[in-house]
């Protein structure tokens, strides 16, 4: 008997450990404004909001996939509540099964699903990283999203943290990946703004604003006027001294050629051959590098990000 | 060392037998004392009929390696001493010209003359006038007191007629370029060219004075053949004249190279529409047709200026007027600083322009 309560009793604590998490979704009606409470003109973007799955934003972890269990996402959810309390970003991991082909469509879902739900409500431009984990076999894809002051922080660190958690995200160790993502979003914070980002905003709808190019300072252009005052006067005491030597010496008579009596008898121009060379131009785009820049959802709203397949 | 005795002769006014001198603006011969004038063929009855009664009287003074000769005048009828190339001078008493008569006969003839055109006082101004235009003529080099003598010489020229002919070839290229994508290409087609031609030239001038550069004597150059006369020595009266010292066949080889050149670059420009040229083989020859001697007026000016003598010359029959001018090297300084913290200043300016814009 004691051994039936035993065995029960591993029974129950292996199942606790073991199930799975299930994740409640809601319906967007007229009533609940379409699930969403961010400033946006949702009439023109029912399609995207409608499709978009409607989720407590409070969880943090919605695993649709199935590929954490209740604890782990337990586990997760602890560092995501103390990232958000260190830096006030919102922190969201979806998981999701859904046949997307195109890079483009990945971005777009996590975006949605950050933007038509309360993730980041309480900052101005609701800022946050979303993680997205499609599963789909035939185009496995993982893609990070940032919104708001998040992409201050993280922009130049994408591929950065997307190459580090690729191991773990393709070798399905889904715990340790997110994990992994969590505690480089941490440290990345902790190094404050990168340096490229310094000056850099955003605008209304969250788009980053690069920093206004600053007055450069005047630099007088010594060379160049040395440089120009050398060929201007060299011609300028070149023609005057020349104008003082008047006599030259002669070593033509074009003058005195008698224009009517020049006969050609001879005059032929044969072609031999052609050679044809090129060279590639190399295209100066200048180095000064492109800076960094916003894409918007289906929302308005800004948003870096990037992506991996695997 | 020689001097030789010779004759002189003065152009004496056919009405009065006063000296009477070529006036270049009327082409003709007008007398100061009874105002007559006269043309050319009125002259040559007179000239023509004293030239023949004159003999020279040779005599033979020693005095350093120059031959001197000396002549009586005809007005006053004293001494001049001249040396062997002066054809006509000045007495230095009576201030009349005198025609050497003799140094203009026989092999040293000349066949033309153009007659002076231009008076002694265009020449001064044409001289005064030099600074104009020029910033670094030394300030009181054109003054009036620096010209120290204005002669009007009749310089001996020689004349050469060539028949020149011109072979030359090589390879001409023409090159085409366009741009697809971002490979440029570069088409470049290859020629043989080839020209040949023959020419004539005509009066080819070359100064027979070795006592004149021949560099200035060339750059006054040209003048007008159409106003060629035939010789008269009534032209030379008013005017210096010389006589060449250097013969016509020593002088070929230098209108010859002229000539070659000539030949040369018009066979050359002939070869046109290509980017370049490369000419490989040239063969040009000339002969020489013809070759006559002349005596081509010219203003002589020599200036003295800080010890220093400076030849200038002016065409006599168009007014050409050529020489060098010294530097004056203060002004040369000053305005080549000057232009320099100029345009460093122009240019730092249009910069800061640029900038604030």
């Amino acid at each position: 008997m004691k051994k039936i309560l035993y065995c029960l009793l591993t029974l129950l604590l292996f199942f606790s450990f073991n199930v799975n998490a299930s994740t409640n979704t809601y319906e967007r009606t007229e009533e609940n404004n379409y699930g969403v409470k961010k400033e946006t003109d949702y009439h023109n973007r029912l399609n995207s909001i409608m499709k978009t799955k409607y989720v407590d934003a409070s969880e943090k972890i919605y695993d649709f996939s199935d590929i954490l269990t209740e604890s782990e996402e337990q586990e997760l959810k602890l560092l995501i509540d103390a990232y958000y309390k260190k830096t006030g970003f919102d922190l969201v991991i979806v998981t999701d099964n859904v046949p997307y082909t195109d890079d483009k469509e990945n971005e777009e879902y996590a975006d949605d699903f950050y933007d038509y739900n309360d993730f980041g409500l309480d900052t101005k431009h609701y800022d946050g990283v979303i993680l997205f984990r499609n599963t789909y076999e035939a185009n496995p894809y993982y893609t990070m999203e940032l919104t708001g002051n998040a992409q201050l922080y993280y922009t130049p660190k994408i591929d950065d943290i997307l190459d580090t958690i690729y191991d773990e995200i393709k070798g399905k160790q889904y715990l340790n990946g997110f994990k992994h993502f969590i505690s480089l979003l941490d440290s990345f914070y902790e190094s404050g703004i990168p340096s490229e980002m310094e000056g850099y905003t955003l605008d209304d709808k969250g788009h980053l604003v690069p920093p206004p190019k600053e007055p450069e300072e005047y630099k007088v252009p010594t060379i160049l006027m040395i440089i120009s005052a050398v060929i201007g006067t060299s011609i300028f005491t070149g023609v005057n001294v020349n104008k003082n030597k008047m006599v030259k010496h002669a070593y033509e008579a074009n003058t005195f050629m008698d224009q009517s009596t020049v006969n050609y008898t001879k005059r032929t121009d044969t072609f031999i051959n052609s050679v044809v060379t090129h060279h590639t131009i190399s295209s100066d785009s200048g180095g000064s590098g492109g800076g960094f820049s916003s894409h918007s959802g289906s929302s308005g709203f800004g948003h870096t990000g990037g992506g991996r397949h695997g | 060392m020689s001097n030789t005795k010779g004759e002189a002769m003065g152009t004496k006014c056919p009405a009065c037998g006063a000296s009477i001198d070529f006036d270049p603006k009327a082409s003709k011969w007008k007398c100061k004392y009874c105002f007559s004038e006269f043309t050319l063929e009125e002259m040559e009855k007179v000239t023509s009929g004293s030239a023949s009664e004159e003999k020279n009287k040779k005599k033979e003074v020693t005095k350093e390696n120059v031959d001197y000769y000396t002549y009586n005048c005809q007005s006053c009828g004293a001494e001049i001493i001249a040396d062997n190339e002066t054809a006509a001078t000045f007495c230095v008493y009576c201030g009349n010209t005198t025609i050497l008569r003799n140094k203009l006969d026989g092999d040293f003839k000349p066949d033309y003359v153009i007659p002076f055109k231009t008076e002694k006082k265009e020449a001064e101004e044409a001289f005064k006038s030099l600074s104009k235009g020029r910033m670094f003529v030394p300030k009181d080099f054109t003054k009036q007191e620096n010209i120290e003598k204005i002669r009007g010489i009749y310089i001996p020229f020689w004349l050469y007629d060539f028949d020149a002919f011109g072979d030359i070839s090589g390879t001409a290229t023409k090159i085409q370029s366009w741009t697809t994508g971002n490979t440029q290409y570069t088409k470049t087609d290859y020629y043989n060219v080839e020209r040949a031609a023959s020419m004539s030239f005509s009066k080819v001038p070359v100064d027979g004075s070795t006592r004149f550069d021949n560099d200035i004597m060339d750059t006054i150059q040209p003048y007008n053949y159409n106003e060629l006369q035939k010789y008269n020595h009534a032209y030379l009266s008013g005017f210096y004249a010389e006589r060449y010292d250097q013969d016509k066949d020593e002088l070929q080889n230098i209108s010859e190279g002229r000539v070659k050149k000539s030949v040369e670059m018009e066979l050359e420009n002939d070869i046109k529409g290509y980017a370049t040229k490369n000419i490989k083989q040239k063969n040009i020859n000339s002969k020489l047709t013809n070759v006559k001697y002349a005596l081509l007026p010219v203003w002589m000016v020599n200036v003295k200026y800080k010890d220093k003598q400076y030849l200038f010359a002016m065409n006599g029959q168009n007014g050409k007027f050529i020489g060098d001018i010294p530097l004056d090297k203060t002004k040369v300084t000053i305005y080549t600083i000057l232009c320099f913290v100029i345009i460093a200043l122009i240019v730092l300016g249009i910069s800061y322009l640029i900038f604030k814009l």
